[in-house]
């Protein structure tokens, strides 16, 4: 797997796309990770103070991305929302992997019955369009940004979980699991050993990439006033925070819809660079201009 | 190649299955989960006799699977309960919304498919130039945005800010008014040509033409690159190779032949798209204040009317499950290998 | 070569006489569309969706229309403090203030062409009060309606009561015909049938507009009523002889939008707009912008029973922590006045004195004082109404204030409906509800009395929701009203002395009075008789003048 790392690594460099795209997403890991520790102004963006004097004034050197009603700086409400937005990233896939993952390898390795019916329980949640199994279950489970991590999870697991299945079940066949069978291993050490990590590593993959969807959906609900509440500082939140003064004070929702697009820019142009790299026809392709150029 | 009837009815259970899939997890939450499902029926502004009148109603002193039974009779019959905030039954509610719904779906959707598909062949035949990225560049960001910030931007520049076009609604009511028109389906396009009404006609498109654009964006997007990819693989076969060095012009090859081929990843993409651009209608309706399904889900939402967001979530399912049927139907039509 | 050109030719030519065709059709199909006799049409957004049509029991939104359609026996111009009358030409009431005699208008017809008479009159109100819901309450005093004639309407009472107020209520003081029994194939005056029978969109009333459409998600829609009497008045007031044709009164569920659409002419009047952008909208020349006082005011209270809030020492504390003026400038961008007091300014029974400093220091001290010296240890709740962008910012500007002296506040947005049965269960358990909410009121009619006894009186279970339960407070209010209508002078006296009770005691704090502002087109005139605090959301159409 590393020399796959190595190469990929390689290709990159050379494709613009992909750099942008990788630049975009560490940008977003480590602004969302340092972001208290690099406020200028903590209390305006944690939404504890405001300042009347200070209200609506739009972008300039102090306030590069201006004020909102409450006289907060926009800039730092900002960056400390890219912080909500990661904790939102990571705790939505992962817990939808945790979900879906075991459930696929479940389905995917004992095949036959219990395979179809926890499949077709999977196509039943997938019934429902993304963000719709979200807002009902935030509906009953409650406001907050606990409950639409879960509630956003709930609605994912799926996905993982088929994927999941159909990775074990290409990989159940392939020639070294009979091979494996045969020199006497048994069924549990099989699947731990050799059949997990061939067939998780497009779902990691896959996984990595869909934070920037992850992203994107919370912010869906909280606009829709479900999911993260005020004063914290997420993105979609802030936007819809801003809606209300569009006409007084565009920067108010202008900014924070921006960082959303960048953040999930990124994850999508890794995904394009991954899709191409994972199709072996264009890899071949990507590595013979890098031997020819 | 017809479809097998074998293949149909394969599917059809596979709908009825979902769809009982559907009502049973929306059953979960709706009774199961919440500690007394009978306020959130009745409405927390009952009185003891409503709310008593409430777990009647609602089987709850019955065993689970009787409740199961009664929730899912109660369905088929039409009883969606009633809202809180209107106080009128939820299913008539939603069936009135939906048309608008509907009609501005369908609308987005025809504008992404005919612009994606262009957008996708000038890519395609412009491959690797500066055309080609701009296009490619375009549709990444088609599914980066975020539409409800999409919608806001576009209304404050366009409408707010230049006043090109009108804000919201689906139509100007004094011109209603004065000119009598009156809906008949419900697809507002449709009713003012049916009657000669032109310019409540010209309206309605001025009205429709900002939130359909903002929605086309996302499956826009996917539509030019799944048609220029297809397109690149297309061109490369030998066949569009002679059929040129035999002095064919190029265009007729282009449209003629390689256009063919573009239907099946069309229609794919169309169906991948097509969750995304609910779930984008909803917003698109919050923002541009169109009476839709969406716009009484938004409503729903924020006075938190329970038995009016249940409702909606299902009518979307049910509607999404039924479109993703079909796409999967005219799909396994044009290409039978995907009959899975 | 000659072969392609005159197919080009041909072709050509053909798509010419298409796009030509076309074109005529479409030029002939949009002038055919001949606009019928110009009828004026006003429309006016409402940020709600209409309740219900039943003018007995109506307690809320539908007040908009209702206050159109149907007419109470007097109107009240508070700014003016006189009586207008409506179905009443003039009143009087004995000395000893327990009978009160209305001379009713002779030639007030209902919308189905029968007369009102004194027997309608007693019919509505007495059936208002057999139903006894929504405003029924306002007829308490009433111990017998008689009818001595077709046009006289004597009321007997049970004590004092200003019974001019009381009948120029917005809510539960309309006049119907008593022909809804036959309409509605019911039994009696008090049968559900009549209820159903309103609420499929029927009239009963004699107002200046008949109900027309009744679509309470959507628009209500109004036509003008040619045998009201009021048209026939040339000394009228509340009367206009460019009045619109038809009034519809349309849902449009946000501000932003409403600004959108009067900006745009698709509606004439906008019931609210965001307050930040009034400044722009009154450069605009297509517009007026209408600023009137009205007596609707927001309050926070408290939960008086769960501790610490049930230490005085505590809420004073609190009343000193809360910047006044910083939210008014920001959660309504100044549009609004600091209260003074549970009673809104320009309504009589206000006094200036009711204030609160804000003053962090003396705050800091009260808590000390109260035995928090490192403030509250417990997080407290504080509920507010979802979607109302005010109540939010207010919310979250308590809450950062609070957390200056220590006390940490998590706001919760809940639908009203949720919110106001959280704090009723706090009668039952008061632990259960929440600390602290914010609310919006506004009087039924024109009295103190309204807002002291429905949010302090421990018997108006619904609506004192910080469980504040004293009986020499409570005497004092009753004893004023009882006074209203006789000797103003003392039931003011005593009404001053009952806010300064509630004013050392804090149980809930007035924040701030609200100002009416209505953004219409600038050909709407009228609007400032048309708009009155007294009738809260209403815009009376048939004062209004439509130019142009």
């Amino acid at each position: 797997m590393m020399s796959e790392v190595k190469a990929l690594f390689t290709l990159m460099r050379k494709n613009i796309v992909a750099m942008v795209g990788f630049i975009l997403v560490v940008a977003f890991f480590v602004i969302g990770i340092i972001s208290p520790y690099i406020l200028t102004r903590p209390e305006d963006a944690w939404g504890s103070t405001f300042n009347v004097s200070a209200r609506y004034l739009p972008p300039s050197w102090e306030h590069p991305f201006g004020t909102d009603e409450f006289g907060r700086d926009m800039f730092n409400r900002v960056i400390l929302g890219a912080r909500f937005s990661l904790i939102i990233a990571v705790g939505v896939v992962g817990l939808a992997l945790v979900l879906g993952v075991p459930i696929g390898l479940i389905a995917g390795y004992s095949g036959g019955r219990l395979g179809t019916i926890l499949m077709r329980l999977t196509d039943m949640f997938l019934a429902f369009p993304p963000l719709l199994l979200a807002i009902a279950l935030a509906a009953t489970l409650g406001r907050g940004l606990a409950n639409a991590i879960i509630a956003l999870a709930l609605s994912w697991w799926p996905w993982y979980a088929r994927l999941v299945y159909v990775q074990v079940n290409t990989v159940k066949n392939m020639p070294y699991v009979d091979a494996a069978r045969v020199l006497g291993l048994d069924s549990f050490t099989i699947m731990f050993r050799h059949v997990l990590p061939n067939a998780l590593t497009p779902v990691v993959i896959q996984a990595s990439l869909d934070m920037g969807s992850a992203v994107l959906e919370a912010a869906g609900l909280s606009f829709l006033g479900i999911g993260v509440q005020p004063p914290t500082p997420e993105w979609g939140l802030l936007v819809s925070e801003g809606w209300q003064s569009i006409n007084v004070a565009w920067w108010i929702s202008f900014f924070p819809g921006l960082a959303i697009v960048t953040t999930v820019l990124g994850f999508n142009l890794l995904a394009e660079f991954a899709r191409e790299f994972m199709d072996p026809r264009l890899r071949i392709t990507m590595m013979a201009k890098r031997w020819f150029k | 190649m017809p479809l097998g009837r074998e293949y149909l009815l394969k599917r059809l259970f596979h709908l009825i299955f979902v769809v009982f899939g559907v009502l049973i997890i929306t059953f979960i939450i709706t009774r199961v989960l919440p500690a007394r499902p009978e306020l959130l029926w009745a409405g927390p502004h009952a009185t003891i006799e409503q709310i008593e009148r409430a777990r009647k109603e609602l089987h709850l002193d019955e065993p689970i699977y009787v409740q199961l039974g009664y929730y899912l009779w109660g369905f088929i019959r039409g009883n969606w309960g009633v809202s809180w905030r209107t106080k009128t039954p939820v299913l008539n509610g939603l069936l009135s919304a939906l048309p608008a719904t509907l009609e501005l779906i369908i609308f987005a959707f025809s504008i992404a498919t005919v612009l994606g598909v262009l957008l996708g062949i000038v890519a395609a035949l412009r491959r690797n130039t500066m055309v080609d990225s701009v296009i490619q560049i375009f549709s990444v960001l088609g599914a980066s945005m975020p539409v409800f910030w999409l919608a806001l931007i576009m209304l404050y520049v366009f409408s707010n800010t230049l006043g090109w076009l009108p804000s919201s609604n689906r139509v100007d009511e004094t011109l209603v008014i004065s000119t009598g028109f009156h809906p008949i389906t419900g697809f507002y396009l449709i009713d003012s040509l049916m009657q000669g009404n032109f310019p409540v006609f010209i309206d309605v498109l001025r009205h429709m033409i900002l939130p359909a654009l903002v929605l086309s964006l996302y499956p826009m997007g996917l539509s030019a690159r799944m048609t220029r990819a297809m397109m690149v693989d297309v061109l490369h076969e030998p066949f569009i190779r002679s059929a040129l060095t035999w002095g064919i012009p190029k265009k007729l090859v282009v449209y003629k032949y390689a256009l063919k081929n573009a239907v099946a990843p069309v229609i794919a993409s169309l169906g991948l798209s097509f969750g995304y651009t609910i779930i984008g209608a909803f917003m698109v309706e919050l923002i541009f204040v169109w009476p839709g399904i969406g716009l009484y889900l938004a409503m729903s939402l924020l006075s938190f009317d329970y038995p009016a967001i249940m409702g909606a979530v299902i009518i979307v399912a049910l509607f999404y499950s039924v479109i993703n049927l079909i796409v999967d139907l005219i799909h396994a039509w044009i290409d039978p290998r995907l009959r899975l | 070569m000659r072969r392609a050109i005159s197919k080009a030719l041909t072709a050509l030519i053909i798509v010419l006489v298409v796009a030509l065709s076309l074109g005529a059709y479409l030029y002939f199909a949009g002038t055919a569309v001949k606009k019928p006799a110009r009828k004026t049409v006003v429309i006016y957004a409402s940020l709600s969706e209409m309740t219900s049509a039943e003018p007995s029991t109506e307690f809320s939104n539908s007040i908009m229309w209702m206050a159109v359609v149907y007419e109470p026996l007097l109107y009240y111009d508070p700014l003016n403090n006189v009586f207008i009358p409506a179905l009443a030409e003039s009143y009087e009431h004995d000395p000893s203030g327990l009978v009160w005699t209305f001379h009713l208008r002779k030639n007030a017809v209902f919308h189905d062409g029968t007369p009102v008479t004194a027997e309608a009159v007693k019919f509505s109100i007495e059936r208002t009060i057999s139903l006894g819901q929504g405003a029924a309450f306002i007829w308490d005093p009433v111990e017998s309606i008689e009818t001595p004639d077709n046009y006289t309407v004597v009321f007997h009472l049970k004590y004092q009561a200003p019974l001019d107020a009381i009948a120029s209520s917005g809510y539960g003081a309309y006049i119907f015909s008593p022909n809804v029994v036959k309409y509605a194939k019911a039994s009696n005056s008090t049968d559900p049938k009549i209820t159903d029978w309103f609420n499929a969109g029927n009239d009963a009333g004699s107002g200046p507009y008949r109900l027309v459409k009744w679509d309470p998600q959507n628009e209500v829609v109004l036509e003008k009523f040619t045998d009201w009497w009021g048209w026939k008045d040339p000394k009228y007031p509340l009367k206009s002889d460019k009045a619109p044709d038809v009034f519809i009164i349309k849902i449009v569920k946000d501000s932003v939008t409403q600004e959108r659409l009067v900006r745009s002419g698709d509606i004439q009047i906008a019931q609210t707009v965001p307050l930040e952008d009034i400044e722009n909208l009154k450069n605009d020349p297509n517009l007026r912008v209408v600023m009137k006082p009205s007596f609707q005011n927001l309050l926070l209270f408290f939960n008086t029973r769960k501790p610490p809030l049930d230490n005085v020492l505590v809420r004073r504390a609190i009343a000193h922590a809360i910047p006044y003026e910083d939210i008014v400038k920001i959660a309504v961008n100044g549009l609004a006045k600091v209260a003074s007091g549970p009673i809104p300014h320009g309504m009589w029974g206000h006094f200036d004195n009711f204030t609160y400093t804000y003053d962090l220091d003396l705050a800091k001290k009260l808590l000390t004082e109260a035995g928090y010296p490192n403030g509250i240890n417990r997080t407290l709740v504080l509920t507010y109404t979802a979607g109302d962008v005010y109540e939010k910012r207010t919310a979250e500007l308590i809450k950062s204030s609070l957390g200056r002296i220590g006390i940490n506040v998590e706001i919760r947005p809940m639908s009203w409906q949720e919110q106001w049965a959280l704090a009723q269960s706090g009668w039952n358990n008061s632990q259960a509800a929440q600390d602290l909410f914010i609310m919006y009121w506004w009087p039924t009619y024109v009295t103190p009395y309204d807002f002291l006894f429905n949010m302090f009186d421990s018997s108006s279970k619904s609506f004192d929701l910080c469980y504040y339960n004293n009986s020499e407070f409570e005497k004092i209010i009753d004893s004023a009203h009882q006074l209203e209508g006789i000797d103003r002078a003392r039931s003011l006296e005593l009404y001053y002395k009952a806010q300064k009770i509630l004013y050392n005691d804090v149980p809930a704090i007035a924040l701030w009075d609200s100002i009416d502002v209505k953004v219409a087109r600038a050909n709407i005139g009228g609007l400032d008789k048309a708009i009155n605090p007294a009738y809260a959301t209403v815009v009376f159409p048939q004062a209004l003048s439509v130019e142009g």
